[in-house]
């Protein structure tokens, strides 16, 4: 009977534990775990990550009644109603905004949804009416630029790191067809009867040594057929085209872009001796460039333009300058004017728009990217001030008359800047480069390389080809020939050498430091939603067979560097050393051309050079089949 | 009644038996499989789904976004008296990405959260306060967030009370189907001479369109068109004499559906000598 009861006693502590256990909810969703997973997908605000808004788009409505803004950090866009200038609505959407189409008929947006947590690009469909998104639509890596066809029926939107061009058929709300392109297309704009869509590929792909024709291309697209009408090459070192716009004629295209004078031994940076900061005038149906005009004074660079817009009746255009913190606006038609009637390349002539009426208004917003122009009023968007500012068009040529109209405000308790936004912000202000002619951003977009060969202002005085800023901070020493001790030392040197000032401000080279830090690696497009492809796998297999190859004892896991120097058989006839520094491999599917020089095209090519692994027998013969070798590649591009 | 008669043992022993079998069944499913994750406007945004060892322990999550996309793998680790010391997450690699450790801060539960390099991730300790269903989150001693539980859904609200996002858990979303918004214009029969007509279709979406011939009596007498259809606007010819060669003539009914589904019902007239209406 005792025993019974003892039973008895322990059954229903057992079923009391197990109900219990049951609902203990808490325990397994615990309020850590969920705070920190919005956390760290920069979703709920911390002291390290305040929601800023960030503006990398401003598009109007058709009737120019709204502004739409696309507020990229704080993953929503802000409805700004023009006429009293006040932010009326602000609608969520799923992840980072890169840009906005408008329906024909403004009751729809076409947002392109994409972040480096999160690169898998989609479009998210918004009703305006209801605020809310009603669809997505999947796209491409790195999706950006959407462009919608006059009829309504279909979006373009650049795949910035799958390297085309997604064709949206917005009646059944699916991608239908890619088109490749050459290589990051980041902006791009539709003719006004939409047969032409014009892109700029914003990095070029040849390898760094090929010094005679390495450029960025801008490509033509007859959206009828599908296909690319026409590629045209800018000025020879150009890259960084961040802006498209066409005329409202349809007979124009205008990009804007960097061209880097990488021949120059870079020991000054006036007059354009590094960088010029330029625009591109392509005639569409003619498809070809008709000149490419230098946007900077002597004296003064104009750097980094990103975005550029023409007016509705053609008779200005205008460029945000993101690097200078200035807004060009111009008279259009005297500028094609003006150009067409050029003999010879206005590429690095500083005298083009003396004869334009241009003028370059210095702008109170935070490297500006956007910019757009509704009736009289130019907006362009400050991207780390989170503020839109609107300029007067209609005193013609007065730069008094130009002063700035109104502060729109996006956010309700504007953020402080934290050191490392501070940085991000410092790395692509040319007011720390003597005569703004470049910022830390100009060799290096987004912290990433530009895929040219530079002759620094050191030492080494030989060609090198640009490297990634990506984890510079945990891998020390610097440079291909390890010139500076680690990224903190390349930093200070790099203000001083490379954007030429006397004085370093430690607390902007400090903010700088914060912002190198906390650079992440973009997750790669040959990941198969989110992990190692099949072929990956096998890739990683060997990588790790050391048997097969010796990856690992030069690019060890996590950091797949050794932090150590190493012969690898990259000959340069300039090269006074054959020791190099070992590059990290993470994000190398977006760091092309491979090697201190520069001259490897592809990462096979670079994996199975002679003397750089032992991919190859010393016969010559390789170690591995061709298939072994095509995974390798596919895992070390999946970093 | 004696509970502790022989009979009553047998009985209360399979009585517990039952409940035994039964709680464990419900414990085990109730186990919380998958949490999603979604902002205040409903966006979803991430999901994550929960690992148990075979003693029903928690013990690993795995973070995907909304489309499936995997994020990262964190293993949680605790003491030897139970309680969580640490958790690891690792990326696609098995590399490690960010640790997460815990303490206390006076009557508070902090933790931290480090990327691979040791850089704090959040600009500071956070630190949450409360028990059951409502928690304060605090950085830097200051009000930052509010969370509630509230059976399988948990809200995170600002400091000042308002929603900024929620989680269900295991409610995952439901796939979503495109409303198909088809009407008879979308959808037409056209006679374009003798027993020859012809359909007109625009879809919005990619679909198994079929077309049939009724008699009068409701029987179907053929089916003429039955394939899938791209999206957008087509026209398929239907030559009746040459499809059903001897149809006798008189007014017949053609059922034209997508997907099974009919959408459009119309008569015509058939002309059995094959000379017009």
């Amino acid at each position: 009977m005792r025993k019974d009861k003892r039973t008895t006693i322990f059954v229903l502590i057992f079923l009391l534990y197990t109900i219990g256990y049951s609902y203990d909810i808490n325990s397994v969703v615990s309020p850590n775990f969920i705070f920190e997973t919005l956390a760290l997908n920069k979703d709920i605000e911390t002291a390290a990550w305040p929601k800023y808004s960030s503006p990398t788009d401003l598009v109007p409505s058709n009737n120019r009644k709204k502004l739409f803004v696309a507020e990229q950090t704080a993953k929503s866009i802000a409805i700004i109603d023009v006429e009293s200038k006040k932010v009326e609505k602000k609608i969520q959407l799923p992840n980072e905004v890169t840009g906005i189409a408008v329906s024909p008929d403004d009751t729809r947006l076409y947002a392109t949804c994409s972040s480096e947590l999160w690169p898998d690009g989609f479009v998210a469909v918004v009703d305006i009416g209801l605020g809310k998104v009603t669809g997505r639509i999947g796209v491409g890596h790195g999706a950006r630029s959407p462009n919608i066809s006059p009829d309504g029926k279909t979006l373009y939107v650049c795949n910035m790191f799958d390297n085309d061009v997604s064709v949206v058929d917005l009646v059944s709300k699916k991608e239908k067809k890619r088109i490749k392109v050459i290589r990051e297309p980041v902006s791009s704009a539709i003719t006004p009867d939409g047969k032409t869509l014009v892109v700029a590929n914003s990095l070029p792909h040849e390898i760094a040594t090929d010094s005679l024709t390495i450029t960025n291309k801008v490509q033509l697209i007859n959206t009828a057929e599908g296909k690319v009408s026409k590629t045209i090459p800018l000025t020879i070192g150009s890259h960084s085209a961040f802006g498209v716009t066409v005329d409202p004629s349809g007979k124009y295209a205008l990009v804007t872009h960097l061209i880097g004078m990488f021949n120059h031994e870079a020991t000054k940076v006036g007059n354009g001796w590094i960088h010029t900061n330029n625009l591109a005038l392509i005639d569409i149906d003619g498809k070809t460039i008709v000149n490419d005009v230098s946007l900077d004074a002597p004296e003064i660079g104009a750097a980094n333009p990103f975005g550029v817009k023409i007016s509705d009746d053609g008779k200005f255009g205008a460029v945000a300058l993101s690097g200078s913190n200035e807004l060009f606006v111009f008279d259009f038609p005297k500028f094609v004017d003006v150009v067409k009637n050029a003999k010879g390349s206005l590429s690095a002539s500083f005298t083009t728009f003396a004869d334009v009426d241009d003028k370059k208004i210095w702008v109170d917003g935070k490297a500006p990217r956007a910019v757009t122009i509704i009736d009289d009023l130019i907006y362009i968007a400050g991207y780390f001030s989170d503020t839109v500012l609107t300029y007067s068009l209609d005193t013609k040529t007065s730069a008094a008359g130009r002063k700035i109209q109104d502060i729109i405000v996006l956010q309700e308790s504007p953020r402080p800047l934290t050191s490392h936004r501070m940085g991000e912000y410092r790395f692509f202000d040319a007011s720390l480069c003597e005569g703004t002619w470049q910022s830390c951003h100009s060799c290096h977009p987004f912290g990433r390389p530009d895929g040219l060969n530079w002759i620094l202002n050191n030492s080494q005085k030989t060609p090198k080809n640009a490297k990634t800023m990506l984890y510079s901070w945990w891998t020390p020493r610097t440079g291909w020939a390890g010139k500076r001790d680690n990224a903190y030392s390349s930093v200070r040197f790099g203000i001083k050498e490379e954007l030429f000032m006397k004085v370093v401000d430690e607390r902007l080279a400090i903010s700088i430091d914060s912002f190198l830090v906390r650079m992440k690696p973009v997750p790669s497009p040959y990941l198969v939603k989110g992990k190692l492809s099949e072929k990956a796998k096998k890739g990683r297999e060997i990588y790790y067979d050391r048997s097969k190859v010796n990856c690992i004892v030069c690019h060890p896991a996590p950091l797949f560097t050794d932090l150590k120097f190493h012969v690898v058989n990259f000959p340069d006839p300039w090269d006074a050393t054959r020791e190099w520094d070992t590059p990290p491999l993470h994000e190398s599917w977006r760091t092309a051309p491979y090697n201190h020089i520069g001259s490897s095209e592809t990462m096979e090519e670079c994996i199975v050079a002679p003397g750089h692994s032992n991919v190859r027998k010393s016969d010559g013969t390789p170690n591995l089949t061709s298939e072994e070798i095509e995974c390798l590649v596919e895992y070390v591009l999946s970093l | 009644m004696n509970l502790f008669s022989k009979r009553s043992v047998k009985k209360r022993t399979l009585f517990v038996g039952i409940l035994i079998f039964f709680s464990m069944a419900f414990s085990e499913s109730d186990k919380i499989k998958r949490a999603d994750f979604y902002d205040a406007s409903g966006n979803h945004l991430m999901y994550v789904e929960f690992v148990y060892d075979n003693k029903g322990n928690n013990t690993e999550r795995n973070v995907y976004m909304s489309d499936g996309v995997f994020k990262r793998r964190t293993v949680l680790i605790n003491n030897s008296s139970g309680n969580r010391e640490k958790e690891v997450s690792y990326d696609f690699n098995d590399d490690t990405s960010f640790v997460t450790t815990f303490g206390k801060d006076g009557d508070k539960t902090k933790f931290t959260v480090r990327d691979q390099f040791k850089v704090e991730q959040f600009g500071g300790d956070i630190s949450y306060s409360g028990s059951g269903d409502n928690y304060d989150f605090f950085q830097k001693g200051s009000l930052i967030n509010k969370m509630k539980y509230s059976g399988k859904r948990i809200e995170v609200m600002d400091k000042a009370g308002a929603l900024a996002y929620y989680v269900e858990l295991d409610n995952p979303p439901p796939i979503k189907v495109l409303k198909r918004k088809m009407s008879p214009s979308q959808m037409s029969i056209q006679q374009r001479g003798d027993n020859r007509f012809v359909l007109h279709l625009n879809l919005n979406l990619p679909s198994m369109v079929s077309c049939e011939l009724i008699s009068l009596s409701g029987k179907k007498v053929a089916t003429l068109f039955s394939r899938n259809v791209v999206a957008g606007k087509i026209s398929e010819s239907i030559n009746l004499s040459s499809a059903i060669p001897g149809l006798a003539g008189g007014v017949y009914l053609i059922d034209m559906s997508i997907d099974g589904k009919r959408i459009y019902r119309d008569k015509i007239l058939v002309n059995g000598s094959g000379k017009g209406f």
